[in-house]
């Protein structure tokens, strides 16, 4: 009886290790496909009740991703932004960093804008964060619908596409993407980092979340002008901006929130000093990293 | 005479005994009423107090209950909370529209609030009664002065219950905070952030442009 019940431990602990292990072998094939492959196609993003349709072109050329997406909604949004590639050596290990806090399954196939995809789903382990559900292009590993769901299995977001074209780009420029690819990948920890910025720490990160590496660029774009710090915390999938400004005048001390999809905003004051967190994390989260963050007074 | 009358139906209400006309009315009541909804709140916790000591000797032990009770409620946090009625939000969670549900929810608040008071006073005794403990309160008073400040940051921050006078970490605290949805400048600000954070920072190895224009879309 207890050899069996053993054996059925073992089987439900190597099953679990083995989705898991499948579960970041795909979700780093993805990352590869977003930033190396070129695509382009429709995709429907929905929020709560809102549902905006959108055209997106990606292109990896010299080294640099180019993508470009448009509202197709009646109203001339567009945003164009061109990142750095980076290194894909790295994204393991942000991938595996969130082992401990989300559990992995690997799904059915599914089928979604006349392409086969797999179903991964990042299911988190307390309700800090949100729960990941992705279809992964079978053949490229380009994610085709992701949605994230609440902890009252409501999904906040969802994106979908309705028509893509996936290509591989030469291997030329992927060679000379490789090449030039100096930045870490999103979500990348900053090993042995205290829980100390600046002037400011925090008692008690939320389970899983360690403080991520953001690029040099960003760095400068952020203090030109301003003496606004910018830190990124991550548990490997979801993130968190903290961005602290002092405040010259004593301004009343209101707490102020927004929220868009999976997107919360929170922003309120503390000794003297703006903090605005920014993240797809749900707002209880963001609550207990602002509660948590401590002035120590430099004196 | 009426007021007694009240009292012995608000009574009945509290201890389920009331009939569903009458639940209606001390409902409808309770909606304007002030000083009717505050001695709901204190039958609540006399009610408490008499039927369960035991609560009393978990809040001396420990914060554990109360945390229990403030993650029930966080838990029941709507996720979307932006409206310039959100200053609003403790009234209508005590003042729901729908009236049916009132008496489980008024309940709800009544005995969070009473057990919390329970706690206080009697915490405040075994400091009293223990004086190693009064050092404790001591220190915690020179440790926490950054979380007085903290809390002082929120002027529409509620508290529901006491906040303990021991306090080893700033878990002890059970702050709910209703946001105010922001001012053109605050919302100029965030919208700034919200711009860095998609590009730099943003969780959304997939396409952050994508949050970025539906994001433009929304404000």
């Amino acid at each position: 009886m207890l050899k069996n019940t053993g054996i059925a431990f073992l089987v439900l602990f190597s099953s679990q290790a083995f989705a898991n292990e499948a579960g970041i072998n795909l979700l780093i094939k993805m990352n590869g496909a977003l930033h190396r492959m070129n695509y382009s196609g429709t995709l429907v993003h929905i929020k709560g009740n809102d549902v905006n349709t959108l055209h997106v072109t990606h292109e990896l050329k010299n080294g640099v991703a180019t993508e470009t997406v448009n509202s197709l909604n009646g109203e001339n949004q567009s945003v164009s932004s061109q990142t750095q590639t980076f290194s894909l050596v790295k994204v393991r290990q942000s991938i595996e960093s969130m082992i401990s806090v989300y559990s992995l399954d690997v799904g059915m196939m599914k089928k979604v804008a006349m392409r086969n995809c797999q179903i991964v789903v990042a299911r988190p382990k307390d309700k800090m964060r949100y729960l990941q559900k992705y279809c992964l292009d079978k053949k490229t590993g380009l994610p085709l619908d992701y949605s994230l769901i609440n902890n009252n299995h409501k999904t906040v977001e969802r994106f979908t596409f309705t028509d893509v074209n996936i290509s591989e780009p030469h291997s030329e420029v992927l060679a000379q993407a490789n090449s030039t690819s100096t930045s870490a990948p999103p979500q990348t920890l900053i090993e042995g980092h205290m829980h100390e910025i600046g002037l400011w720490k925090i008692t008690q990160l939320p389970k899983g979340f360690s403080f991520g590496k953001l690029p040099l660029s960003q760095e400068a774009e952020v203090r030109k002008g301003a003496d606004t710090e910018h830190f990124m915390l991550t548990d490997g999938l979801s993130s968190v901006s903290i961005f602290i400004s002092p405040v010259a005048t004593a301004q009343p001390e209101v707490a102020s929130a927004i929220n868009s999809g999976a997107l919360n905003v929170l922003t309120s004051q503390k000794n003297n000093h703006r903090i605005t967190l920014v993240g797809e994390v749900p707002r209880a989260t963001m609550q207990s990293i602002f509660d948590n963050l401590i002035y120590r007074d430099g004196s | 005479m009426i007021h007694i009358t009240k009292e012995e139906y608000l009574s009945a209400f509290v201890d389920g005994e009331a009939g569903s006309f009458e639940q209606h009315r001390i409902c409808d009541q309770l909606r304007t009423d002030g000083a009717m909804r505050e001695k709901l709140s204190n039958f609540a916790l006399i009610g408490e107090s008499v039927r369960n000591d035991r609560q009393v000797e978990a809040a001396i032990a420990g914060t554990s209950f109360l945390s229990g009770i403030q993650g029930a409620l966080a838990d029941d946090e709507p996720l979307v909370i932006v409206s310039d009625e959100i200053s609003l939000m403790a009234k209508d969670a005590i003042i729901p529209k729908r009236k049916r549900i009132f008496p489980k929810q008024a309940l709800g608040y009544a005995v969070a609030a009473s057990v919390a008071a329970v706690a206080a006073i009697s915490f405040q005794n075994y400091i009293v009664t223990s004086p190693e403990n009064g050092q404790v309160q001591t220190a915690s008073v020179t440790n926490s002065a950054v979380q007085v400040s903290t809390s002082s940051i929120f002027p529409s921050v509620k508290y529901f219950g006491v906040k303990p006078t021991k306090s080893n970490s700033q878990d002890d605290y059970f702050i709910v905070t209703s946001y105010k949805a922001p001012d053109a400048k605050t919302r100029g600000l965030m919208n700034k952030y919200v711009a860095h954070h998609l590009k730099y920072a943003s969780s959304s190895n997939l396409m952050p442009s994508v949050r970025a224009v539906s994001y433009s879309t929304d404000f």
